[in-house]
């Protein structure tokens, strides 16, 4: 007999008790259902994450400085540590060879003046090849030349967020903001970022509203009014860190926590951070969860599998006679094996399937009342599939051995 | 075309044995109608199953249309069953969540027939029985003879040469039974050979020659001299020769 007459056997002898066929599926549509919605999960996180390094970069290292206070504070400047600085960018440029870019980075908050408004916005004093490192690109306009760079010229470039903000439809470039008493002309317009939801360990801004100007324009000509002590610790916040292909990023990372400790007096007031390792250990994370939910998948789909077989062997038992009568019009012992098997596949492909729907709506909701990015992928719903055939193949074959093991003349005159 | 030699069926269960058929030497030849008799124990059934590669021997040889059932294996013992034989059962042994079609598709779908032609002719073997207009009905809803003529188009479908019958009247009333002897007589002129246990005297008088049996053993084999004849509509006999030429 053909596979696809088998089928639509099958499918009649699950139709005799459609809502005992529907109650067997159940634990298969539980277990594929759940797998996939948290399979969703964590392939979101991870997809999430793998974007947040596209944005970092896989060779980037960060330095960002630490803010210190009170007694290690005194104690820091008694040993004529002077928080991270300009030098430390240049040494680093010039000690260590694996640096292909260090680019200083400097932030602060002011309410700047243009078009009658005045919003608060993250002033970011940029160094040379700050572009090239952030992987950031111009709109409109253009990004800070070299030139203006050297010469602490008062040009700035505006996040898309803060432009759009202020200007509206009016072209920003040619403009001017005024930031406490300096006036800077808008030279560029950043692309917009979009905020990162920062699953990843890293800080993160929305970079969209922020104001840049070149770094030397920000240390020399904004007016700062310091209040304590540790608000003059520090010269600068951050240095991007490009390191050249083909060397250790760890390694790297190592090196430049070496010198900048020595430079610092052995004051720790700055931490490192490498996206790519980051991401690796959220990685390992990952594995885990995914242990932990195959485990469970596992679980659930023998708890399942048991219960079609206890349905096929009802089944079998029930129908002892049928088996019978095919056996007296010409069925084989392999058409009754088939016949058992495909009926216990059946029950198991359909309750995966149910459970796939199941799970790839659970997990749409979930995106839906959480926030979090969820991702199905295809590799995912087939395995699904699979083992869910595997799981009627395995637990079918038990009855279906014993179906085709009856003796047909008993079979036949069974009561 | 039946030809056995010291046939055997022992049933043995720990000490004790049962002898349902003991030493059986049986000679049909094809087209006869041969009836089996005997009291209830003697080995009918068994001997039935035997000759239909539905239970194997303990002992001795057993050949149909020159194929050793003794010797085949489950598969061709299958095949065998599928293609060159018919069963007819006292409780017509439909199966009751299809309609009588399917029921009549049944031998077919083992024998890889296409759906097509199998519903054709599943189709016009119950016209030939007279169940033309019943066939999407549920085996629940015909009468016993409606069941056991479904059951006689559904052993005939494959185009065997021979049909065992268990008893096929035990469960109608001796005008319906009649009924079902006359639709095996018209397949005995058409050149069917048929074994067909029965309890009925009257039913067996129908049959050329009658095997006696008692205790697993042949008491006497008797021709009948005049077998009598149950009445049939001619166009049933046409059609049902129409329909199993249509077969060859
Ligand atoms: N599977 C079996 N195991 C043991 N004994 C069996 C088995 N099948 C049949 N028998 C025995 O074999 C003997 C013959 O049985 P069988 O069914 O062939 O009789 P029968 O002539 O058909 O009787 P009836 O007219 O009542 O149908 C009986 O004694 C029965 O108990
Ligand atoms: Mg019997």
């Amino acid at each position: 007999m053909q596979l696809a007459e088998q089928v639509q056997t099958g499918f009649t002898g699950l139709l005799d008790h459609p809502f005992r066929t529907f109650l067997t599926m159940l634990g298969i549509i539980f277990g594929v259902g759940a797998v996939i919605a948290m399979v969703s999960i964590g392939a979101g996180a991870e997809r999430e994450a793998l974007e947040e390094l596209k944005k970092f970069g896989d060779s980037s290292i960060r330095v960002s400085s630490v803010e210190i206070q009170g007694e290690r504070l005194a104690e820091a400047l008694k040993k004529q540590a002077r928080g991270l600085r300009m030098t430390d960018v240049a040494c680093l440029a010039s000690a260590c060879p694996f640096i292909d870019l260090a680019v200083a980075e400097k932030i602060d908050e002011y309410s700047f003046y243009s078009l009658n408004s005045e919003p608060l916005a993250k002033i970011i004093g940029v160094g040379p090849g700050f572009l090239q490192a952030s992987r950031f690109e111009t709109e409109r306009g253009r990004f800070f030349s070299d030139e203006e760079q050297q010469s602490a010229a008062l040009v700035t470039v505006l996040g898309a967020g803060v432009a759009s903000e202020v200007f509206g439809l009016v072209e920003p470039v040619g403009q001017v903001i005024q930031i406490e008493r300096i006036r800077l002309r808008v030279i560029g317009v950043m692309k917009p970022q979009g905020s990162g939801s920062g699953k990843l360990a890293i800080k993160r801004r929305d970079h969209d509203r922020d104001v840049y100007i070149p770094v030397k324009t920000s240390l020399q000509r904004l007016e700062r009014w310091p209040v304590e002590d540790k608000d003059l610790y520090h010269e600068i916040n951050s240095i991007w860190i490009e390191v050249k292909e083909g060397y250790d990023l760890l390694a790297a990372r190592d090196r430049v926590a070496t010198i900048l400790k020595r430079r610092h007096s052995d004051v720790d007031d700055f931490e490192i951070q490498v996206p790519l390792e980051i991401l690796q250990q959220s990685q390992k994370t990952q594995n885990l969860f995914n242990l932990v939910m195959a485990l469970i998948a596992g679980i659930s789909l023998l708890v399942g599998g048991i219960g079609i077989m206890n349905i096929m062997l009802a089944s079998v038992n029930e129908r002892t006679r049928e088996i019978g009568v095919r056996r007296a019009l010409g069925a084989s012992k392999r058409d009754i094996v088939v016949q058992f098997l495909v009926e216990a596949s059946l029950i198991s492909i359909l309750g995966g399937l149910i459970g796939i729907f199941a799970g790839i709506g659970i997990s749409w909701l979930i995106a839906l009342y959480t926030g979090w990015t969820t991702a199905i992928p295809i590799s995912s719903v087939l395995i699904a599939f699979l083992v869910s055939i595997s799981v009627g193949i395995i637990f079918g074959s038990f009855p279906a051995a014993k179906a085709s093991a009856l003796d047909p003349v008993k079979a036949l005159r069974y009561e | 075309m039946i030809k056995t030699a010291q046939l055997q069926r022992y049933f043995r269960s720990g000490e004790s044995c049962v002898k349902a058929v003991d030493g059986l030497d049986i000679d049909i030849a094809a087209g006869e109608f041969i009836a089996v008799m005997g009291p209830s124990g003697s080995g009918k059934s068994t001997l039935l199953y035997v000759l239909g590669a539905m239970d194997r021997p303990t002992g001795g040889q057993i050949s149909i249309n020159g194929k050793r059932l003794d010797l085949m294996d489950d598969q061709e013992c299958s095949d065998f069953r599928n293609r060159e034989l018919g069963f007819v059962f006292q409780s017509f042994h439909l199966l009751p969540r299809m309609t009588l079609v399917r029921n009549v598709e049944l031998p077919m779908l083992y024998a890889q027939v296409e759906a097509a032609k199998r519903h054709a002719r599943a189709v016009m073997m119950l016209q030939a029985v007279g169940l033309g207009d019943r066939f999407d009905h549920f085996p629940a809803e015909l009468s016993g003879g409606q069941c056991q003529r479904a059951a006689i188009a559904r052993a005939l479908v494959n185009s065997p040469a021979l049909l065992l019958a268990d008893e096929p009247t035990g469960n109608l009333d001796s005008k319906t039974g009649l009924e079902i002897i006359g639709i095996f007589q018209a397949l005995n002129r058409q050149g069917m050979t048929i074994v067909m246990v029965t309890h009925d005297e009257n039913m067996a008088r129908h049959a050329g020659r009658i095997i006696r049996m008692r205790d697993g053993l042949i008491e006497r084999i008797e021709t009948v001299s005049k077998p009598l004849q149950a009445v049939l509509p001619a166009e049933v006999e046409t059609s049902l020769r129409e329909v199993r030429h249509a077969a060859c």
